[in-house]
């Protein structure tokens, strides 16, 4: 008990900078909580988004939760479109997409237009 | 010798036991108060040994507590400390920053090219369960003229700067999108006169957290606003 007391005498004179080691461990650990938990954008939504080139266009997307992503896309090409369900497939291997679903497939004067429900881990 | 216990004991009855029995009175002395001794003071004395044993334990641990906090400290960069702990607060701000956050909206949205059309804003966490929902927020609703390519440099952008925020949820087409970003603070928690706070070495969750913010480049907010008053010094003691 003694020696607690000697060492917290000599501590006190280092409060200033006591108190602020004190503070920024705390601000940090608040910092790394959201940056593990915050959700992770572009390695969903960016991901489907980038797979897309020039022959399939992203038209629209929702994304209201955190397990699920809807796009629509659309192609003058079917195969082109095939080929854009086929990335994403392959993503679920190296993303945190866990699964595509194709909800819908319409065709009209401009080509192919396509809604993917995409889950996400 | 018979002894009628009913009857009056007279002295010479007493003489005679004391002569017939004397040679056991000192071991039967001795022996109560061995049985004294051990049931007064040895047993309760070994029973406190572990109790004992358990306090000085905890006095050795907060000793060495103690010690190595007084390492920590005084083997820290005053300068560098005070930094750390601007750069931390500006990324997650004790309180709502909307200067910073509109500062962030308008510089990211100038970097990536895109049009804020709209915002608002209202208060509240998004997050009703999980880690985060421990977080108080501000959630603004920004609607944009951008193409998706453009919206993840956005959100990348947003990712990367303070105050800390997380886009909850994403609507567009090609050319347009409605975003909704909560952007988090913290107040300090409050240390009373009587709590006992401990400085301990960062751990490597937040020494990846400082590594990853510092990597953002931002500007730091500046020292004076965090100046650790003496009033504060005293009844928040790190001790």
């Amino acid at each position: 008990m003694k020696k607690e007391n000697e060492v917290t005498q000599s501590i006190s004179g280092y409060s200033d900078i006591a108190a602020k080691i004190y503070l920024v461990n705390s601000r940090l650990a608040n910092i790394a909580t959201i940056l593990n938990d915050r959700r992770d954008f572009n390695n969903s939504v960016g991901k489907i988004i980038s797979s897309s080139d020039s022959s399939v266009s992203v038209q629209a997307y929702t994304t209201n939760s955190r397990d699920i992503i809807t796009v629509t896309v659309s192609s003058t090409s079917l195969l082109e479109l095939s080929d854009y369900v086929n990335k994403l497939v392959e993503l679920t291997s190296s993303s945190n997409i866990k699964s595509v679903k194709m909800q819908s497939l319409s065709i009209d004067d401009g080509g192919y237009t396509m809604v993917l429900v995409i889950g996400l881990t | 010798m018979k002894v009628n216990l009913n009857s009056e004991v007279s002295k010479d009855q007493l003489t005679g036991l004391y002569y017939e029995y004397k040679e056991f009175l000192i071991p039967s002395v001795a022996l109560i108060f061995s049985v004294l001794v051990l049931l007064f003071f040895l047993i309760p004395g070994f029973l406190s040994l572990s109790e004992k044993k358990t306090a000085a334990d905890t006095e050795n641990q907060k000793l060495n507590q103690l010690k190595e906090a007084m390492a920590i400290v005084q083997n820290s960069d005053s300068n560098k400390v005070t930094s750390d702990l601007n750069l931390a607060t500006s990324v997650l701000p004790q309180d709502k920053d909307f200067q910073g956050i509109l500062e962030t909206i308008t510089a990211v949205s100038r970097d990536t090219g895109t049009e804020i059309t709209n915002y608002s804003f209202q208060e509240g966490n998004s997050q009703s369960v999980g880690p985060l929902s421990n977080f108080p927020s501000l959630t603004f609703s920004i609607t944009l003229n951008s193409t998706p390519q453009q919206l993840m440099g956005f959100i990348d952008g947003l990712y990367k700067k303070a105050p800390l925020s997380e886009v909850v949820t994403a609507t567009g087409t090609d050319k347009t999108a409605i975003l909704t970003v909560s952007f988090y603070y913290k107040p300090f928690d409050p240390v009373g006169p009587n709590d006992k706070v401990v400085v301990q070495k960062m751990t490597p969750e937040q020494e990846k957290a400082l590594s990853t913010i510092s990597g953002w480049n931002l500007s730091e907010a500046s020292p004076a606003d965090f100046e650790v008053s003496s009033e504060s010094a005293e009844t928040g003691s790190p001790f």
